[in-house]
């Protein structure tokens, strides 16, 4: 009824013109209800006060007739009912009906002074003491009919009420009209509006400045901008950047863009009769569900998640998923939209970059970086499952002399076919690295949990591996046979890091390459007490450097009359906790950890102090003393400016300084060799090489040196005696050494028939344990 | 529809609220007897020595402390218009208690009414003539051919003493004057104010109220003769008054001087104090009535 404005209007002015001639009766009647009764109580108060003022003499004087005449006199007052006179005992003294005089009246007020009155529903009554000289000697009674007064009421009421009904009837009519003329341009816009929603293209015509007018144009305004929207999202729909859809919540597809239907290969059409379950992987579709179950219970308003499509094609197609809902009131959702991305480029790229990251891109293998993670892995799972896991360290045998000899190309393709061939031998799930240059470490996981049977399978791998590794390689052109050596260290229950294995592998790997190579090791905890005892040795190597523990011992060096010529410094170190320690334990090592420039640095200083110290005797001052300079030292660039230096500031005669050299320091860099010895040889320095016979000196740089002094080395010494052909090797470097014009001592002679021998020879000088031990400076000044 | 319905629900409140809540009428319920359980109602009737309204000003003070002083019984104070009525009243043994002058006083004892006191001294109980300053009368022969107002024929104080004192000084009232009943004390002194009389006629109480109710009109007036004096007006109670009630008033009266609030009541009624008395206190009166009608006129016309 009340669906339309016109209707609502109608009823709305209706009612309240209703309800405003009802207020204005209810008003009007109730104001003249409270206005008639005020009057009559004004008016019957004020004939009971005349009465009572009237009969107060009479009653005073009990002058019945008199009162009688008062109260006839007023009898015609209009609806009087009643007008009495009463004694203050209630005896009626005079009434307007005579028959009553006489009678008692006992219904009076208790407390006479007061005036009561009473309105009843047709009456008025009003009960007044009559005062005489401020006593109260009596009654006035007085009622009045109060019927008339309801006939009146009832009158204006029913007036008004006609009244109220012909300006209801009338308001209607005028409503009616006047809504019907106020809303028809609101009506007009209706029909535009109902035009619009089956689809026309309309807009409102409509002149005017009024709301309707108003509201017409903001209603086009908003029709423009809606197809200003409807063609933005279109557009933005169209974008083949990104695939957009709007599914049904029973997973039916609702809309697709082309850039879906593309990636999918189905058309909008077919998609429509499809749902997007269908097209998603299997083993996607679980995640998927369970998410969108959850949207759809209302606990989420959307999520995100990667997923595959398969498209008509069958091709999978990763995709990004970004899922939002739209709901109604009560909750449900309405429809889903979904933006899905293609990343199939994105998980190449990704896949690219863990390539890059995490493999080694000549041979595909895991790099150094992926085998420590898987390491870390393996570890963490051994620890879980208890399952044994073995690290092998390989290194190719003579790798660098396949480089050398045939290119690094060859050394590259060599390192691949190894690669294929590393894991041809290994089980699934078991990992191969290369590790660096020619090394590969194949990390085994889940051996046995038994130690032994652990070991025997690591074992057998290494052998396979060693087996396929021995066999011939193609190289191009080239035929090419290897081996391989292998360290092999087993773990179990997160015992050791990975760095840790890593270098016990490592550790092992060289004891098999120490061993003759083509073999393969297991680690040996002895092996782990040697490297521990290395780093020791190199933590105390420098706090001897620091802390010069050092000392130098001599050992003598005479000619064939036995006088003293000089001596060859050895140093020794004196350890405060275990002694005097040999230069065999720590010269090899300080070499390796660079300590020896430090401490050759000091020899020479001793040395060249002890050879000031013996200028200044007589009996000294001719003697030489040799030192031993490593392969490191000498190399250093400015070796020869430091030699320099020390010669210069402790003021010594150089030419009683011997600088001892090894055949191997002249492997590398002959130029530069032969260089800073003539620098030095200027200066008056001499040089020694020391062991000679033991390498594998080329004569051709042996005649370019500019050498004082050749010794003899002791293996050949040693056995001088009883090998012939030792006999012949001294010879001959005693032959050489001459041609060259060379001076020459023999080392380690220990025996009287060693020194004839060798002066039976041709060597005059000599040094060995015949003359003396290396011994400290004090002892050695004894022996001169 | 909210609105709507609002609307109709205030329509429909305000055509309720429209009707008038109001009891049922009550008709009076009327009695042949009154209420039980009431204390006797005794009614004293006071000859019209004033008007009502001023005879309830001076005796209401007594009624009052007479109720208080009364456990048993309830007073109520009876004016009467003029003297025929009042003594219509206890001729007709209506009041139980009455204050009548002398010579009423000798009426009521015929019906039966006891004197138990009299009220004032007597020899304030005498008559006066009060006549306008600028009237010039010298003598009783001045009033002749003139009016002459009383009260009442029966007044004896205000008419009978005054006419014998003008009988015994030469004038006869039935030819010399004419004499002019008034009603009251105060009508015949303001008759002889207005020149209505020559000269009015009554007895001092009245005259002291009337002085100081009425000082500037009563500077005009003066007294120009006064009678000797009789006897005092009594308070009589009718013979079927318990004598127990009777003597509780008779006691209450005579001692009454005796109380301060006693005396403002004895001075508000002109009265000096109430002395005991009984019926043959009056035989005077009798007497003196008795001559007056030998030689003036009879006090009631038979």
């Amino acid at each position: 009824m009340l669906g339309t404005l016109r209707s609502q209007l109608m009823v709305g002015i209706t009612l309240t013109v209703g309800l405003m001639m009802a207020l204005f009766i209810w008003s009007i009647t109730y104001q003249q209800q409270t206005e008639e009764t005020n009057q009559h109580i004004q008016r019957i108060q004020a004939l009971a006060d005349s009465l009572a003022t009237l009969s107060s003499i009479s009653v005073a004087s009990r002058d019945f007739s008199g009162l009688q005449e008062i109260v006839k006199s007023i009898s015609h007052f209009p609806n009087l009912n009643h007008a009495i006179v009463l004694d203050l005992r209630g005896q009626v003294l005079a009434h307007s009906d005579s028959s009553k005089i006489g009678l008692y009246l006992n219904d009076l007020p208790r407390k006479p002074e007061f005036n009561r009155l009473q309105l009843t529903k047709n009456k008025i009554d009003v009960t007044q003491p009559i005062i005489f000289t401020e006593e109260k000697i009596g009654w006035v009674m007085i009622e009045l009919d109060r019927t008339f007064h309801h006939a009146n009421l009832a009158k204006i009421w029913e007036n008004g009420l006609l009244y109220a009904l012909v300006a209801i009837i009338f308001s209607g009519f005028i409503t009616a009209l006047a809504s019907r003329y106020l809303t028809r341009r609101l009506y007009l816009i209706q029909q535009v509006a109902d035009q619009v929603q089956a689809g026309a293209n309309l807009r409102v015509t409509m002149s005017g400045n009024d709301e309707a007018a108003k509201l017409a144009r903001q209603f086009n305004s908003m029709l423009d901008s809606l197809a200003q929207r409807e063609q933005q999202l279109a557009s933005f729909y169209l974008l083949d950047l990104v695939g957009l859809t709007i599914t049904s919540p029973d997973k039916a597809w609702i809309r697709t863009n082309e850039c879906l239907c593309k990636m999918l290969e189905y058309s909008e059409q077919e998609l429509r009769e499809m749902t997007w379950a269908q097209l998603t992987h299997p083993d996607d579709l679980c995640s998927d569900e369970e998410q969108f179950t959850r949207l759809l219970a209302n606990e989420i308003e959307g999520y995100s998640l990667e997923k595959r499509f398969i498209s008509r094609t069958g091709k999978v197609i990763p995709t990004q998923l970004v899922v939002r809902c739209a709901r109604k009131d009560n909750g449900e959702v309405d429809y889903v939209m979904s933006m899905v991305e293609d990343i199939s480029q994105r998980k190449a790229d990704a896949e690219k970059i863990k390539q890059l990251a995490f493999y080694d891109p000549l041979t595909k293998l895991a790099n150094r970086r992926l085998l420590q993670d898987r390491l870390h892995q393996a570890l963490v799972s051994s620890a879980r499952n208890g399952h044994g896991g073995a690290l092998l360290f390989l290194d190719l045998d003579n790798f660098k002399t396949l480089n050398d000899s045939l290119g690094h190309d060859m050394g590259d393709i060599l390192l691949q076919q190894v690669a294929e061939r590393l894991n041809a031998c290994i089980r699934k799930g078991d990992t191969v690295s290369r590790f660096g240059g020619d090394e590969f470490v194949v990390l085994l996981e889940n051996l046995s949990v038994q130690p032994f049977k652990a070991v025997k399978q690591a074992g057998d791998i290494a052998n396979k591996i060693l087996s396929s590794l021995n066999q011939s390689y193609q190289l191009a052109s080239h035929q090419y046979s290897s081996s391989t050596s292998i360290g092999i260290v087993l773990f179990k229950d997160n015992q050791s890091n990975e760095d840790e294995l890593l270098k016990q592998a490592d550790i092992a790997m060289y004891q098999a390459k120490n061993s003759g190579r083509n073999a393969l090791r297991f680690f040996d905890p002895e092996m782990q007490a040697s490297l521990t005892a290395r780093v020791t040795l190199e933590k105390e190597l420098k706090l001897a450097v620091k802390n010069q523990q050092f000392q130098l011992y001599y050992q003598i060096q005479v000619d064939s009359s036995q006088r003293p010529l000089g001596a060859e410094t050895v140093i020794r170190w004196v350890h405060p906790e275990r002694g005097v320690i040999s230069p065999f334990h720590f010269i090899a090592f300080a070499e390796e950890t660079g300590s020896i420039l430090e401490i050759g640095q000091w020899v020479l200083n001793s040395a060249c102090a002890q050879l000031k110290w013996w200028q200044k005797k007589d009996r000294t001052r001719e003697l030489t003393l040799s030192v031993n300079v490593s392969a490191k030292q000498f190399h250093q660039v400015d070796f020869v400016d430091k030699v320099r230096s020390t010669v210069l500031l402790h003021g010594i005669n150089p030419k009683l300084l011997k600088l001892e050299l090894t055949e191997s320091l002249l492997l590398n860099n002959i130029e530069d060799v032969i260089e800073k010895m003539t620098n030095l040889t200027e200066i008056g320095i001499q040089f020694s090489l020391d062991d000679f016979g033991t390498g594998y000196s080329s004569l051709q740089y042996l005649k370019r040196l500019p050498l004082y002094q050749l010794k003899i080395d002791q293996s050949f010494v040693r056995d001088i005696v009883s090998d012939e052909n030792d006999r012949k090797i001294i010879r001959t470097i005693i032959s050489m050494a001459k041609s060259m014009d060379l001076n020459l001592i023999a080392e380690g002679v220990e025996t009287e028939q060693q020194q004839a021998l060798l002066l039976s020879e041709g060597c005059t000088h000599f040094q060995g344990h015949l003359y003396s031990m290396p011994v400290p400076i004090n002892e050695f000044e004894v022996l001169l | 529809m909210n609105i709507l319905s609002s609307l109709l629900i205030l329509l429909i409140t305000c055509l309720l609220t429209a009707c008038e809540q109001l009891p049922e009428d009550k008709p009076l319920q009327y009695s042949n007897t009154p209420t039980p359980n009431t204390v006797a109602i005794y009614r004293l009737a006071i000859h019209p020595l004033h008007n009502p309204k001023k005879l309830f000003e001076a005796y209401l003070p007594l009624v009052n402390y007479l109720n208080s002083q009364l456990q048993d019984i309830h007073i109520e104070l009876e004016a009467s218009q003029d003297y025929q009525v009042f003594e219509g009243k206890f001729r007709a043994r209506k009041p139980e208690l009455l204050l009548p002058n002398p010579w009423q006083t000798l009426q009521a004892i015929l019906v039966g009414y006891h004197v138990i006191a009299m009220a004032g001294d007597a020899e304030d109980f005498k008559g006066i003539f009060i006549a306008r300053k600028d009237t010039g009368i010298k003598t009783t022969e001045d009033i002749k051919g003139k009016v002459v107002s009383y009260p009442s024929p029966t007044a004896l104080a205000a008419a009978i003493m005054p006419q014998y004192y003008l009988y015994t000084h030469g004038i006869d009232i039935n030819r010399d004057i004419q004499n002019v009943y008034v009603g009251s004390q105060e009508s015949s002194i303001m008759n002889a104010y207005l020149g209505k009389s020559i000269v009015g006629a009554t007895w001092p109480p009245p005259w002291r109220l009337f002085q100081r109710d009425h000082p500037k009109m009563a500077e005009q007036l003066d007294i120009i003769w006064q009678t000797p004096a009789l006897i005092n007006n009594s308070f009589m109670v009718r013979d079927d008054v318990p004598d127990n009630i009777r003597e509780q008033i008779k006691n209450i009266l005579i001692n009454l001087a005796q109380s301060p609030q006693g005396k403002e009541i004895l001075i508000g009624m002109e009265t000096a104090n109430f002395y005991a008395a009984n019926d043959n206190s009056y035989n005077i009166v009798q007497e003196y009535i008795k001559h007056f009608e030998q030689v003036v006129r009879p006090v009631e016309k038979k």
